[in-house]
Parts: C-alpha cells; structure tokens; sequence
C-alpha cells in the first residue's frame, strides 16, 4: 500500500478546487476516494502525479467540475418535485378557499371574506409565483420566459384587484384600470408578436390574442367605464339625504317652539309635553343607532358620524339582525321599547291633536306581495334580515317622521 | 465486456440503496470496488455519476451520514435512513418486476421477428 504525505493530499485537494468543484462536501468525497485509488493501486517508486492525471481522467467525460454540474442537476430535480408538490397543493387549496367563499358570500353567511382573502392571496403570491418558476425552467427561449413572466405579474395583479373591489379596500378602481392597460398595451401585443412568428404556434395566438382581447375589454367595461357605485352607495346617499331633512326640521320645530312657548299665552302645557315627548323618542332612537354602529364597526363613538358610515359593513345581514333579535326571532327589549313609547306617542298625538293615522308614525305591519299575502310584523319588516346600512336608514326614517309629525302639531 | 453508462445510469440508485441494505454503511469509494467485485467487472460505477446520485439521495432524506477522519482527510459513509429502508425495499421490487416484465415483452419481439 502506498503512503500518501500529506503535500499529496494537499496536492490533490488544490487540484480538485482548481477544477472547479466548489461543493465542500463533494470536494471531500472525491479527495478520499482518489486518495483510495492511490494508496491501493500505487506503488512504491511509481510518479505519483502521472498517476493522479490517468486516475481523474477515468472520473467523468471532460473536467472534474461535471461532477458538480451532476450534482446540482439532480438536486434541482429534486427541488424540481417539491416545487411541483406545492403548486398543485396552493392550487388545490386556493380554488376551493375561493369556491366556499364565493358560495358564502352569496348566502351572507359568515367567513366569506376570509376564505376570499385567503383564497386570492395563496392564488396570487404562492401558487401563480410557482408556476412562473417552473415554467422559467423549462428550457424555452428568453422571449417565452419574458411573455410568461409579464402574464404572471399580469395574473396576480387581476388577483389582487378583484381582492380589493371585493372588500371594497380604496384604490381598487385604479387597480383595474391598471390591470387592463397592461394586458392590453404590454401583454396582449407581447404574447401575439411572440406567438405569431413561429408557423406552429401561430393559429393558436391568434385565437388565443382575440379572446384576450374580447376578455380584457368585457372586464373594463364592467368595471372601469361604470362609475363603481352600487346599491350600497344609494342606499348610503339616502340615509345622508335623510339626516339632512332631519336635522334641518329638528332646527326648524326648536325655532317654533321658541316663538311659541315665549309668547306663554296660554297655557302650553300639551306643547311642552309634546317637546319632550318627540326629543326623547329622538333621543332613544339615536341612541340605538348608536349602539348598533359602535357594536358592527367595533368602536366607542358617543355620537354618530354619519359621514363614516360607508364601510363594507353597510351590506351585512347578520350582525343587525343578531343584535336587534334574539335566538328566537323575537325583537329586542330597545326595539319593543321602541315601538311602545311610538305607539304611546300616537296615542297622544290623536288625543291632543285631533290628528287621523295618517298624521301617525306607521307601526303596523306590511303586506307581504311577493309571498302569502299576511302581514309582516313591523320590527322584522324594518330591522330583522336587512341590511345594516337600511336598519340605519330605517332608524333615521322614523326620527324624520316623528320631526314630521311634531311640525304638523306645532305649525 | 461491461454495461453501457446508460443502462446504468436509472438502476443506479437502486444499486447503491440495495448495498447500504446489505452493509449498514459504507464510503464512495468502497461502494464502486464492491460493485466491481460482485459483479465480476461487468458493472464499474464512474466516479462522475456516483457521487451526484449519494448527493441526491442524501438531499431526498434517504441517506444519512457520518465523518471520520482518517489522518488529515475526511471519510463520509452513507447509511439508510428510515425513509430509505422503505425505498429501498420499493425499488428493489419495482426493478424486480421490470426485469420480469422485460424478459417477457423482449421474448415476444424475438418471436415475432
């Protein structure tokens, strides 16, 4: 057996490092495998480097650094699956998040805006990232890889702004308009010269360029040409209509009873009652509009800002209902509260006023058209399954018509 | 005569996980001479395709290791892991099953030929 020094070792480790293997570990490997061969095979008084020479020579085809090349090949393929594993579990897992969530958000039950969120947000930074990756690999030219690289960006970009036109988040009509401008002035006419100059891709990009041309127009018509104001928008525009009217019949009613009352001419004692009488009701009613917005928007306001109002709240079903009923469907202590003291005032409009029903705040039930034909109690027709942002207009409703009531009494 | 590099080349791993089965744990080197041996020459593991395959197989949490010095240098021996126990018994069986299937589909072409 031949003696190796350790210059030998060195020797041999130098050399495997100048040829360009880099990887410690492999560098090891084939220093302890050449110096096997040597000591076995070697003989005393033989050249030792002639020798090292002839035995490398056998390792691979050219140069020592192929072994490296090999080996990083094979670990990449092995990233290669791993990779492959997690785009189809994030695909798996983005497309049914986004399935629950669509089908809850139609049914109004709760954790669709979860689901969403998690659905578009795996979609657009785990699973479209990935399949970027592994499309970059396979060996195409620079030009595919840039057309596939814009269309991922391309992809995520619609991702996140159908993201935020869903939870109604600010900015999300610039998003669109930015999305669409891309596809169409950067994506579209990329992929169709790309495509269009190879004979067997070419009938497939034309095809292909005219139905993402026909897609991108149909979206920004949808979204970008109309104005992004929706049901909720009105209804939010008519509660602030609303307030207005009410709080300018509130100023004018306090103005009159001024003129009134100062004169003290006779005795104005059902006038006095009647002031206090709408202001408290006025009061009470506020007071449960406030409570239900502090208790939805999760805030300690002592006073209402109506401007503040126009939150993706504005169209949730269940949290009114919750609150305002209980597991029975029977209306809450204020709503019943409330309708007493609204009928107790129209019992003292009639008596002092002399007015008919219709001067009255309306308790009473409404037909149902649609359905059987009975009645709809007033508390469900008004406050049970509606919409947040129509409770507090139907709230707002009955202040103005109690003002109403009080001018007519006063005028 | 030997086996061409390519006919090799998809048996590799089962090769080398069968020979950790059989000997608890072994080095590169020791790897290639044993195959030599049992083989009587036919089948010559190259040193370029030997140590990337240990790489992955190490990388895929088939193999585990452990150094020793011997003098200045270091020694690496492979050994199967858990996982690779499983594996090897899976290729093993998987290239079993090829053989037989081969020798049967190649009996039918040089009868029909």
């Amino acid at each position: 057996m031949y003696n190796l020094s350790e210059q030998q070792i060195e020797y041999i480790l130098n050399d495997i490092r100048r040829n360009g293997v880099e990887m410690e570990d492999l560098q090891l490997n084939l220093l302890d495998h050449i110096c096997c061969i040597i000591e076995k095979n070697l003989k005393e008084g033989d050249d030792f480097e002639d020798f090292y020479r002839k035995t490398v020579k056998q390792f691979c085809k050219h140069e020592l650094w192929e072994i490296e090349e090999e080996t990083i090949i094979l670990l990449t393929i092995k990233n290669y699956y791993v990779m492959k594993k997690s785009m189809i579990i994030s695909g798996t897992i983005s497309v049914a998040a986004l399935l629950f969530g669509s089908f809850f958000k139609i049914m109004h039950w709760p954790g669709s805006n979860v689901m969403l969120l998690l659905g578009i947000v795996t979609l657009s930074f785990v699973f479209l990232p990935l399949l970027f990756l592994l499309k970059a690999k396979e060996p195409t030219t620079t030009q595919s890889k840039a057309v596939i690289g814009v269309g991922t960006l391309l992809g995520i970009l619609l991702c996140i702004s159908t993201l935020f036109k869903v939870m109604h988040w600010p900015g999300s009509g610039i998003l669109w308009i930015t999305t669409s401008a891309i596809s169409i002035f950067v994506f579209i006419p990329f992929y169709f010269f790309t495509g269009i100059r190879k004979a067997e891709t070419k009938a497939n990009t034309i095809v292909t360029s005219i139905m993402l041309v026909g897609g991108t127009g149909l979206l920004f018509t949808l979204t970008s040409l109309k104005p992004i104001r929706t049901a909720e928008f009105f209804n939010f525009a008519a509660n602030q209509d609303l307030v207005a009217t009410r709080n300018y019949l509130t100023i004018q009613n306090n103005d009159r009873y001024n003129l009134l009352l100062n004169d003290s001419i006779e005795g104005r004692k059902d006038m006095k009652e009647l002031k206090q009488r709408t202001n408290d009701l006025y009061k009470k009613i506020e007071k449960i509009k406030l409570d239900l917005v502090n208790d939805i928007e999760e805030r300690n306001d002592v006073e209402i800002d109506y401007t503040k109002l126009f939150t993706p709240n504005i169209t949730n079903y269940d949290n009114p209902s919750v609150i305002l009923f209980n597991n029975l469907g029977e209306p809450s202590a204020a709503i019943t509260s409330m309708k007493n003291d609204l009928n107790s005032f129209n019992a003292f409009i009639k008596t002092n006023y002399n007015k008919n029903s219709f001067g009255m705040i309306n308790t009473e039930g409404t037909k149902n058209v649609n359905g059987d034909g009975n009645l709809i109690p007033w508390e469900t027709f008004n406050f049970d399954r509606v919409p947040f942002g129509i409770v507090i207009r139907n709230l707002t409703q009955i202040q103005l018509d109690i003002r109403v009531v009080e001018a007519t009494c006063i005028h | 005569m030997f086996f061409s590099s390519e006919l090799i080349k998809g048996t590799l791993k089962t090769i080398i996980l069968k020979l950790l089965a059989d000997n608890k744990r072994m080095y590169g080197y020791e790897i290639t001479q044993t195959v030599k041996e049992l083989t009587g020459d036919k089948i010559q593991l190259t040193e370029g395709a030997l140590y990337p395959t240990l790489h992955a197989l190490e990388a895929e949490g088939l193999l585990t290791t452990e150094t020793e010095y011997i003098g200045k240098r270091v020694r690496k021996y492979y050994s199967l892991s858990k996982d690779g126990k499983t594996k090897t018994l899976e290729k093993v069986n998987e290239f079993a099953d090829f053989i037989s299937t081969m020798k049967f589909l190649l009996d039918i072409k040089t009868k029909t030929t």
